[in-house]
């Protein structure tokens, strides 16, 4: 996400520019605590968080703006902090809270004064909450896009609910019955072949021991072994079939995601 | 009278100028920040803060002040090596000598340096009862930690009262020392003998009982599957020598393992006891100096 610090004390700035930034939160945080309103400190508080962020480190930037409060302020600086508060926290990977932060901007601003971001945002908390209808009815409810791109992200978001998910459970239960079998289902034929034909020679060593009268070798390194590989097995199938899900539901976010992305470009070059 | 008056209304006027134009607000406003980064736990804030101005304008704090507040912010940042580096620059003079040689302590045992505690604390001067009483306190747990048990009976006696900050932690050092006495050390050389014997007895003597069944067990398995390819096919079938050489790895491994566990067991017990102390220790110097 691209953005610019643009400080109120051009000392700082020059620090920010400088790359001292260390220093640069140390006077941003002597502004805040010499600020005299709360207004100022809003500003300030701001400001420090986006020299958090310009350095990757959104948690701190998140929790720097939760000090801040954004009712003292005009409405530009009060979006921009709630704005912020949702991009960081989005950014840390905390989607729980970005989406609070949203809601409570929500709540500060009209819905007609609703900006484009925000949209761009939820959308995204969506995807990482795998709450795939409500970013695609988000999309298709605004105003802001074409017809032509709405029916594109409609088209992808059908893939999404077409992909044919591996129930992890089955994948387990197919194993148990037909070893190997569980790793096929979730996508891993090779798998699940070396590990049928594993199962099958050890069976088969069991059974040949027991002909020839040894039945030590037989139980403790056949059966044993067996168990091992089949319970073993029976559990791999099972976390092949999550992985497989992961993979494909990936596959369309990243799709979606770099679709709006390409419009996002076009629509701030324009 | 008049000239007197002008001289006084003079004065009065000098006095005004010099209190209005004197840089004190500007001092106060560096301290008061200095202050208020220290006690909203900003310490990484405050170290870069105090550099900057040990840089730009070096007369506005005093050098004891910024290496002592550097150095406990560094402490307070977990960063126990760096924090002695300034620390160690704090002087005899310095109000703050007593507290930075305390925490100069705390800092070297959490950098597991059990020594030179002693020579540190030796640095205080005991005029201060309560000051000599906590320096015998950290000193007491020292000699624990050193498991020097009689040098922390002298320590503990040289304590001349149970004060409240450090009452609780002083009756812990005894249950340890007593702990520590009462200890039975175990052998990996007897663990490794039960094993060779019985095949996981070594492990259950080391605690781990879970460990011990288990390879009593497997080992049980592989002897059998020995004692029957020994019986069925001789000595020298290969059957024979791959189950004899699966089970004399996996014997002579559970031997190696049953010494390492009562290793592991001892240095476990230990760092258990010496986070103990180590807490103990600290505990009273935070409530004290705060």
């Amino acid at each position: 996400m691209p953005f610019s610090i643009k400080c109120q004390t051009p000392e700082i700035e020059n620090l920010c520019k400088s790359e001292k930034h260390s220093l640069s939160l140390v006077f941003l945080e002597k502004q805040i605590f010499e600020s005299e309103s709360q207004k100022d400190r809003n500003g300030y508080i701001l400001e420090k968080a986006y020299c958090y962020k310009h350095q990757n480190e959104f948690q701190k930037a998140a929790e720097t703006l939760k000090r801040a409060y954004p009712a003292a302020s005009s409405d530009s600086i009060s979006y921009l902090i709630g704005y912020e508060s949702a991009l960081c926290n989005y950014l840390s990977s905390d989607y729980s809270k970005a989406k609070l932060s949203l809601i409570q901007l929500k709540n500060r601003f009209p819905p007609n004064e609703e900006k484009i971001q925000i949209l761009y945002l939820e959308v995204l908390i969506a995807h990482e909450m795998e709450q795939w209808e409500e970013a695609e009815s988000k999309i298709l409810r605004s105003d802001n896009f074409s017809d032509n791109f709405k029916d594109s992200i409609k088209t992808m978001y059908h893939e999404m609910e077409a992909i044919k998910l591996k129930d992890p459970a089955k994948a387990e239960t197919i194993s148990r019955f037909i070893p190997g079998a569980g790793q096929m289902y979730a996508g891993k034929f090779l798998r699940g072949l070396t590990s049928m034909v594993i199962q099958a020679g050890l069976l088969g060593f069991a059974g040949y021991s027991f002909l020839n009268g040894y039945y030590f070798s037989g139980t403790f390194t056949g059966v044993s072994l067996f168990y091992v590989f089949y319970m073993g097995g029976a559990r791999h199938a099972e976390y092949l079939a999550i992985e497989y899900n992961k993979e494909k539901i990936a596959f369309v976010k990243n799709k979606i995601e770099n679709y709006l992305f390409t419009h996002i470009k076009k629509e701030n070059a324009i | 009278m008049n000239t007197g008056f002008k001289w006084f209304y003079a004065i009065l006027s000098l006095a005004i100028y010099l209190l209005s134009h004197h840089n004190s607000t500007a001092q106060k406003t560096t301290y008061d920040f200095v202050d208020y980064l220290y006690t909203s736990s900003q310490h990484q804030h405050l170290i870069d803060y105090l550099g900057f101005i040990q840089k730009n304008s070096p007369n506005t704090i005093g050098n004891d002040t910024v290496n002592f507040l550097k150095g406990k912010s560094y402490y307070h940042l977990q960063k126990h090596k760096i924090s002695n580096s300034y620390l160690r620059q704090v002087p005899k003079s310095s109000i703050s000598f007593a507290e930075s040689r305390f925490l100069m302590n705390i800092n070297a045992i959490y950098n597991k340096d059990y020594k030179s505690g002693f020579s540190i604390l030796d640095e205080l001067s005991i005029n201060d009862s309560v000051i000599s009483d906590l320096k015998n306190f950290e000193l007491s747990g020292l000699a624990l930690l050193n498991r020097d048990l009689e040098l922390f009976r002298e320590y503990n006696n040289n304590i001349s009262k149970d004060y409240y900050y450090f009452s609780d932690e002083r009756a812990t050092f005894e249950q340890i020392s007593h702990e520590l006495a009462d200890r039975k050390k175990k052998s990996p050389w007897v663990a490794g003998l039960a094993t060779a014997i019985i095949p996981g007895s070594g492990k259950f003597y080391a605690g781990k009982r879970g460990q011990g069944i288990y390879s009593f067990v497997i080992s049980t398995f592989l002897a059998l599957q020995v004692w029957e390819s020994y019986n069925k096919d001789g000595i020298q079938s290969p059957r024979f020598i791959i189950y004899g050489s699966l089970f004399s790895l996996f014997h002579a491994g559970n031997i190696w393992s049953s010494a390492l566990t009562v290793k592991n067991y001892n240095n476990e017990y230990n760092e258990a006891a010496n986070y103990r102390i180590k807490m103990d220790m600290h505990i009273p110097v935070r409530a004290f100096f705060n």
